[in-house]
C-alpha cells in the first residue's frame, strides 16, 4: 500500500475527523467516480449515490479492513458489491444486438470521447473488466477476486470486451 | 489476447486520468458520515455568523473609502483607455469556509491589490434576504448573488486574468464578469 495511504488511514482512525476523512477521500475520489460512473453506464447521479454508499459501508468496516489488498481495491471491491445491490433491484435488458444498432446512428468525436460512449454501452461483464482492467490498471487476478470470477474468466471477458468494444467503434466510424 | 492499439492505449490513458473534484459531493459524504456518527464534526468549523461579520467588515472598509477615499471619487492613478468591469459572486450550498479569517484575508488582499493598482471602482456584500419581484420563472433558483466588485481594466483579457485571481471559485462559489456597457 502507499505509504501516503497508509499515513493518512492510521490518522483518520484516531481521530475519526472531517479533516482527516476529506484527504482520504481526495486520494482516492476519481478513480472511484470513474469505475462507478462507468458501472453506472454513466448515469452520474448513480455513480454518487453508489460512491456515497461505497464510504459509508468502507468507513463503517474499516477497523475491519485487513490490508492483504490495496485500499484501493479494497474500496472497490465495496463499490461493486453496492453496483450489484443496483442491479439486483433494476434490472437492465439491452441486448448487444441493439446497442450496436444504436452504435451506428451516432457521429465520430475524438476516440476517447467514442471510446468513453462505446465502453458505456458494453454489457455488464465485459464493462466491468474493461474497466478495471484498462482504465484502474487493476491485473487479472485483482479483478476476479474483485468480481468472483475466475482468472481465466477475467481475461476472456476482457478479450471478448475489447472485441465488442471495437464493433461498438466500427460503429461510429461508418457514419 | 488481442493487445490494444497504440491508439487505443492512449485514449484509454486520457479516460484513466479524468478526474472528479465535486466539493458539493465531497460536502454530501461528509454529512451523511456525521448523521451516522461515523465521522466527527470538523473542528475548525468557522462561526459563519463571524465570519459574515468579518467579510461585511472587510467589504465595508474598502466601500468606506480606505482605497476608494484614498483616491477621492476616481482612482489615483487612473489607467489610459480602460474600461469598468463588474465581477458578480454568486454562492450555494456547495460554497463551503474551513476558515473564515483565511477567507476574509484572501478576499481583502485580492481588494487591496487592485486598489493600490488604481483598478477597483467600487464592492459591496449583498444582503441576505432576497426581495424578488416579477415572474419567478426569471429568477436565478440555482445560486445566490451575494456581493460585487466593480474594477476597470484597459480590455476584456485583462478583466478576465484579473477575475481569475479572486478566491471566491476556490470555495465553490461562482464568479461572473460582465463589461459595464459604456452608453453615449
Amino acid at each position: 500500500m502507499p505509504k501516503r495511504t497508509e499515513e493518512l488511514l492510521s490518522q483518520f482512525l484516531a481521530e475519526r475527523s472531517s479533516e482527516h476523512f476529506s484527504l482520504l477521500y481526495r486520494q482516492h475520489i476519481d478513480g472511484l467516480m470513474r469505475t462507478a460512473t462507468y458501472l453506472a453506464k454513466g448515469k452520474v447521479s448513480l455513480a454518487e449515490d453508489l460512491v456515497q454508499e461505497t464510504w459509508i459501508v468502507a468507513i463503517q468496516r474499516l477497523d475491519r479492513f485487513e490490508r492483504k489488498a490495496s485500499f484501493k481495491t479494497w474500496l472497490t471491491g465495496i463499490l461493486i458489491n453496492k453496483f450489484r445491490e443496483h442491479q439486483r433491484k433494476n434490472r437492465d435488458t439491452l441486448t448487444l444486438a441493439v446497442l450496436l444498432q444504436r452504435a451506428a446512428t451516432s457521429t465520430r468525436q475524438n476516440l476517447h470521447i467514442d471510446l468513453k460512449n462505446a465502453i458505456l454501452q458494453l454489457p455488464d461483464g465485459y464493462r466491468e473488466v474493461l474497466t478495471l482492467h484498462d482504465i484502474e490498471g487493476f491485473k487479472h487476478k485483482e479483478i476476479a477476486r474483485l468480481l468472483d470470477i475466475k482468472e481465466g474468466t477475467s481475461k476472456s471477458q476482457l478479450f471478448q470486451a475489447r472485441k465488442a468494444m471495437r464493433q461498438l467503434l466500427t460503429g461510429y466510424k461508418t457514419e | 489476447m488481442d493487445a490494444l492499439t497504440p491508439q487505443e492505449q492512449e485514449a484509454f490513458e486520457q479516460l484513466s486520468k479524468e478526474q472528479f473534484s465535486d466539493p458539493a459531493l465531497e460536502q454530501k459524504i461528509i454529512a451523511a458520515l456525521q448523521k451516522k456518527a461515523l465521522v466527527k464534526p470538523s473542528k475548525n468549523r468557522p462561526d459563519m455568523k463571524k465570519v459574515i461579520l468579518q467579510l461585511a467588515a472587510a467589504i465595508a472598509l474598502l466601500i468606506s473609502g480606505y482605497f476608494l477615499g484614498k483616491m477621492g471619487s476616481t482612482p489615483p492613478n487612473p489607467v489610459a483607455d480602460t474600461n469598468t468591469y463588474a465581477l458578480f459572486l454568486y454562492e450555494n450550498e456547495a460554497f463551503k469556509v474551513s476558515d473564515g479569517e483565511t477567507l476574509v484575508a484572501e478576499y481583502t488582499d485580492w481588494a487591496e491589490t487592485l486598489g493600490e493598482q488604481g483598478k477597483l471602482v467600487g464592492a459591496e456584500k449583498l444582503a441576505d434576504a432576497v426581495d424578488w419581484l416579477g415572474s419567478l420563472g426569471v429568477q436565478n433558483q440555482t445560486s445566490k448573488l451575494t456581493g460585487y466588485f466593480l474594477f476597470q481594466a484597459k480590455d476584456l483579457a485583462e478583466a478576465q486574468q484579473i477575475a481569475k485571481t479572486h478566491p471566491h471559485t476556490n470555495y465553490g462559489g461562482g464568479l461572473e464578469l460582465r463589461s459595464i456597457d459604456k452608453i453615449d
